[in-house]
């Protein structure tokens, strides 16, 4: 297994009865992880969200695009404790304090979290996107309570998004929630974290397939050096990281490396080049098709774990 | 206590009905006749204590009739035995009010009359049953303090007595038992004592629930107490007190044999000497030794004679600044030199000045018949060259000490400069006073037109120069006679010249080489002869004023004059020329002594005719005062609308190092010279692991400043950004770790850093959590573990 998780997510949880209860985790699996929190696992779940009179949860947005569980877990860790990380200053921090009562627990405050954990500069090499399934969540995401500005990177490599169909639970009577809606909601929720999850995991192993299709085909040049690599070969030196465009009628291949020297390169917030480790992303050199980082690095380690096989 | 407990009984007794009339006849016919059978009913089979109420016979009796009582006995009460015989509520109640000491009488008083017919012998039985544990310890406390007693100063009568009160109140309260609540016995070091056992107590059962070691919690408690009890009570006196004291310090005074105040003085001097018997003040205000010694000889005739008087201690001087500092301008100066302390002590006696000023001499003169002065000319200045002359009316003084042990006189030393012919080491070192007849007449007599002014350098027409030849200062005085004439009055004194005379240091004949490196940091040696000056043998002469700073920068005022890579040095002509901050390039072969200064005109004249010991330089310049520069400094408004000249005297200096300044030494000067505050907030700022000692933090700064600059450019102070950027091109390095990086692959820390170190062991120095810093900056997944 390569060592850049295929999926990885950090979600948020409210209690669809209990509205002042919320839970903030981390899953591979986002939609079995929902599953355990309401019971329908057996195994698993959490403690706090078997207390009675929370489940069924909601599963409100998660941050996805996490390159390996630790760094999903520094994302959680931060986002429960968002007056002590790392990763706010101090002088940023919206609550100081652990015990701040009702302060701290509401989706406003929350997602106040996400915005300045996102601004930082180590998640943002993680190229992380954000999706909604509830659309007051969204709503409130917008209003943006804590006026915490949104690095302008995530706007414009479109990384916050609403699934279709997010519901709203403004139809409601919150109050007074029959089990029947409760069920509902609650259906409607998994449903739509599953065609999240699914989708991308599809399209995930659909370009694999193609790539490793087009690797088959042996010797081939990085269109950046010129060097040859072939992915067919024995030889571990002839089968050095690659990446390809994604978009599928690109298909530009080219070393991870030479890459990465071009997108940082190009990268024009980035002063100092010489001291650059990470792109953020880039263009193609063909198509000049936006490309993330995080994406080709996903895709070149398993093909070369592919490889190896 | 006991009261209660009787009443307890009488009311156990009083409850039961069961016994009858006739089994308390017989009960009490049976104690009348065997008192044993009826106690061993009472009590069950228990082993009395052994004290001194009970004895063999009664235990024996009191077990043989447990078999054959057949009477029912009621439960024992409590572990003493206390019966709670129905029969004899009353009898239980007297022999407790007979026989315990410790119960007060009030209590007993309460209680019925006791019945006449109970025996002794049950009453014994009784006593042994119920306070045979408190006896025991009565007696055990008695034994106890007993023995200390022998350590004890014997109170008086009421002491002990009030002790002896106190202490059957002390038997009576037993630790870790219920407090009596008889006011008569509350007693609050009873009760301290009692709180204070309880609290162990309380303390200990708290401690062993908590913990649940009881053996090492008694440990702890046991180690408290014990060291509680070590430590000695504050109110008490180990062995003695107070009046034992006294009595102590009586028997050692009459004991020990009195002694004179000269022995102890001499005791002391032998031990810490005499000089330091004194303070400084004092011991500068004694006169010489031989004076002392003579004097003390003469005082002391009736006390006893000390070994430590007959020695001879060294000469004291006393000399006024002016004269320390040689002030030659005037011809016949004379210095003043302390000769007798008795003197100062008349003087201080008659309320002047300790110092023998005129006034003084003449005073004590008039006043003092005993002390008779008498005036030596030391030395006498004629043509050009001091000579020493011998008074012969005043014998040597230190070969007549023992001689002049009655004189009381005294003599006045005037000195004059040193010429080359006399040596202020050929003065006489000790002075002693002089008995001799020798009357005022003499002082006149000596006294003479030239020599009879005694001036200082405060007169107005001094003028300081660096010394030089005596003979050329001698002319120049002559030249130029100061206004203020002293009186005539004033005698000549002049001072004989004996062999002790070597060990003297007169600075008023002679400048030494201490003396010229002491006060002027221009080294005597280097001090050349100017070829065309009438300056000569400069070697030792030179002699600078101490007391002024330097002053006046070189080539602020004037241009230098650069002649044969001398010092150019510019001073003031009202001041004694002095060393300047001029460009330290002398050559070390140079030993002229160049001064710029700004001469009256009449001096600069008195130089060009030969009658100063100095002389113009070539490249001296007439500047008239409409020509003086704005920056000159402000001289004398004598001479201001005068012309100047300069004044050229060539010095050596030492040649100074040349100030090397390297960018690397820039940056380490600057951390070096911070302070330890200061390195730990910077070694903080850059993200270095902390340092404990100033050399370690030093180290780290300054291996920071050399890695992390760029090549090509000068070290200077790092940054935090700077050790990132070390740590990323050091990632660059190493292909595999960047790989890594760039795949977001984490990175176990240690292994991080271990590869870092090896590619460069300046990241040893570096603190994990700046490398964790960067790591989130650059996007790095590092994991601890």
């Amino acid at each position: 297994m390569s060592d850049f998780a295929p999926f990885y997510c950090c979600y948020f949880l409210q209690s669809i009865e209990h509205r002042q209860s919320f839970y903030v985790g981390s899953s591979p699996n986002p939609v079995r992880r929902l599953r355990q929190h309401n019971g329908e696992l057996v195994r698993g779940g959490a403690y706090r969200t078997k207390r009675s009179g929370t489940r069924p949860w909601e599963m409100l947005m998660i941050v996805y695009g996490f390159p390996n569980k630790i760094v999903a877990l520094q994302f959680e860790h931060a986002w429960q404790h968002g007056y002590k990380t790392r990763f706010i200053q101090e002088e940023d921090r919206l609550i100081n304090k652990k015990n701040s009562g009702s302060a701290g627990r509401n989706v406003n405050y929350k997602l106040a979290l996400v915005r300045q954990l996102l601004n930082h500069r180590f998640f943002k090499f993680m190229n992380l996107g954000v999706q909604f399934f509830n659309s007051d969540v969204k709503d409130i995401w917008d209003t943006n309570k804590f006026a915490v500005t949104l690095d302008p990177y995530y706007t414009k490599w479109n990384c916050i998004s609403i699934s279709e169909g997010a519901q709203s639970l403004k139809k409601y009577d919150l109050k007074n929630l029959t089990i029947d809606e409760l069920t509902e909601i609650a259906d409607a929720n998994k449903d739509l974290v599953t065609e999240f999850y699914d989708t991308s995991l599809a399209k995930d192993k659909e370009r694999i397939e193609q790539y490793l299709e087009i690797l088959m085909n042996g010797i081939m040049d990085c269109s950046v050096c010129g060097e040859k690599f072939d992915y067919t070969s024995e030889d571990i030196d002839m089968k050095p990281y690659i990446s390809f465009c994604l978009n599928d009628d690109c298909r530009c291949v080219s070393h991870l490396d030479c890459l990465c020297e071009k997108f940082i390169q190009d990268d024009t917030d980035i002063v100092d080049k010489s001291m650059a480790i990470i792109p953020l992303g880039g263009e193609c050199s063909k198509c000049n098709q936006k490309l993330k980082w995080t994406s080709l690095v996903k895709y070149s380690l398993t093909l070369k774990e592919k490889s190896y096989e | 206590m006991d009261y209660k407990r009787a009443q307890r009984n009488l009311a156990l007794i009083n409850e039961s009905t069961t016994i009858d009339e006739d089994l308390e006849a017989d009960m009490e016919h049976e104690r009348h006749e065997d008192d044993e059978e009826m106690i061993s009913t009472q009590v069950p089979s228990v082993k009395f204590s052994q004290s001194s109420v009970s004895s063999m016979e009664d235990d024996a009796r009191i077990h043989s009739s447990n078999v054959s009582s057949p009477t029912k006995v009621s439960p024992v009460k409590n572990g003493k035995g206390t019966s709670t015989a129905k029969a004899q509520p009353r009898s239980l109640i007297e022999t407790v009010h007979e026989e315990e000491e410790i119960h007060v009488v009030e209590d007993t008083a309460q209680v019925s009359p006791s019945k006449p017919d109970l025996d002794t012998g049950a009453n014994e039985v009784f006593i042994n049953t119920q306070i045979q544990g408190r006896l025991d310890d009565f007696e055990h406390d008695k034994e106890m303090k007993g023995q200390l007693k022998q350590f004890r100063f014997t109170p008086t009568d009421s002491q002990l007595n009030d002790k002896d009160q106190e202490l059957p109140s002390k038997v009576e309260k037993r630790p870790a038992v219920r407090r009596n609540k008889n006011p008569s016995d509350d007693n609050p070091a009873k009760r301290q004592k009692m709180t204070k056992n309880s609290g162990n107590a309380r303390a200990q059962s708290l401690l062993e629930k908590l913990s649940g070691k009881h053996k090492k919690v008694k440990d702890i408690l046991s180690r408290k107490t014990k060291k509680t009890k070590n430590k000695p009570a504050v109110e008490k006196y180990d062995v003695y007190n107070a009046d034992e004291w006294k009595a102590i310090s009586s028997s050692i005074l009459s004991n020990f044999p009195k002694s004179s105040t000269q022995d102890v003085k001499d005791v002391f001097s032998y031990l810490y000497g005499k000089d330091n018997a004194d303070d400084m003040w004092q011991s500068s205000q004694k006169p010489p030794l031989d004076l002392v010694s003579t004097e003390k000889a003469a005082d002391d005739e009736s006390s006893q004679h000390s070994a430590s008087t007959q020695e001879r201690p060294g000469a004291m001087r006393l000399l006024s600044l002016s004269q320390v500092m040689g002030d030659t301008s005037n011809a016949g100066e004379k210095s003043l030199e302390i000769v007798n302390e008795q003197a100062t002590q008349h003087s201080n006696a008659s309320g002047s000045s300790l110092y023998m000023t005129q006034e003084n001499v003449i005073k004590n003169i008039s006043e003092d018949d005993t002390p008779e002065l008498q005036i030596v000319d030391v030395l006498e200045y004629k043509d050009g060259s001091i000579k020493s002359t011998k008074d012969s009316a005043v014998p040597t003084v230190i070969s007549d000490s023992d001689e002049d042990q009655h004189s009381a006189s005294f003599r006045i030393i005037e000195r004059q400069y040193p010429g080359n012919e006399t040596d202020i080491s050929d003065l006489p070192e000790v002075v002693s006073p002089n008995r001799n007849d020798t009357s005022v007449p003499q002082l006149s007599d000596a006294i003479s037109e030239d020599e009879s002014r005694i001036c200082d350098s405060m007169d107005e027409m001094a003028i300081v120069f660096p010394e030089v030849r005596l003979e050329d200062i001698q002319s120049f005085n002559e030249s130029i006679r100061p206004t203020l004439a002293p009186p005539s009055a004033i005698p000549t004194l002049r001072r004989q010249k004996t062999e002790l005379d070597d060990d003297i240091i007169d600075l008023t004949q002679q400048s030494y080489k201490a003396v010229a490196s002491l006060i002027s940091p221009i080294k005597p040696d280097a001090i050349e002869e100017a070829p065309t000056q009438n300056v000569e043998n400069k070697d030792d002469d030179i002699q600078v004023s101490a007391t002024r700073a330097p002053t006046l920068s070189s080539a602020s005022l004037n241009p230098p004059i650069n002649t044969d890579n001398v010092d150019h040095i510019q001073v003031s002509a009202t001041r004694a020329p002095t060393l300047a901050s001029a460009p330290l390039q002398a050559a070390p072969d140079n030993d002229i002594f160049t001064i710029h200064a700004r001469l009256a005109d009449h001096i600069c004249d008195k130089i060009k005719s030969d009658q100063l010991p100095f002389a113009l330089s070539e490249a001296c310049i007439s500047v008239s005062a409409s020509q003086q520069i704005e920056n000159d400094v402000v001289y004398d408004s004598e001479y201001s609308d005068q012309p100047s000249r300069i004044l050229n005297v060539r010095c050596y200096t030492p040649e100074a190092p040349r100030v090397i300044t390297s960018p690397s030494k820039d940056a380490g000067s600057v951390i070096s010279s911070q302070s330890v505050q200061e390195l730990r907030s910077h070694i903080r700022d850059i993200g270095l692991k902390p340092a404990r000692s100033k050399t370690q933090m030093v180290e780290s700064l300054e291996a920071a400043s050399q890695v992390l600059t760029q090549e090509g450019t000068e070290p200077t102070i790092a940054t935090r950004r700077d050790v990132y950027n070390h740590l990323t091109l050091l990632l660059k390095q190493s292909p595999a770790l960047l790989e890594k990086a760039r795949t977001f692959q984490p990175i176990l820390l240690d292994d991080f850093l271990q590869e870092l170190v090896e590619l460069d062991p300046f990241v040893d120095r570096i603190d994990e959590s700046t490398v964790q810093e960067w790591a989130d900056n650059n996007g790095v997944s590092l994991k601890r573990s």
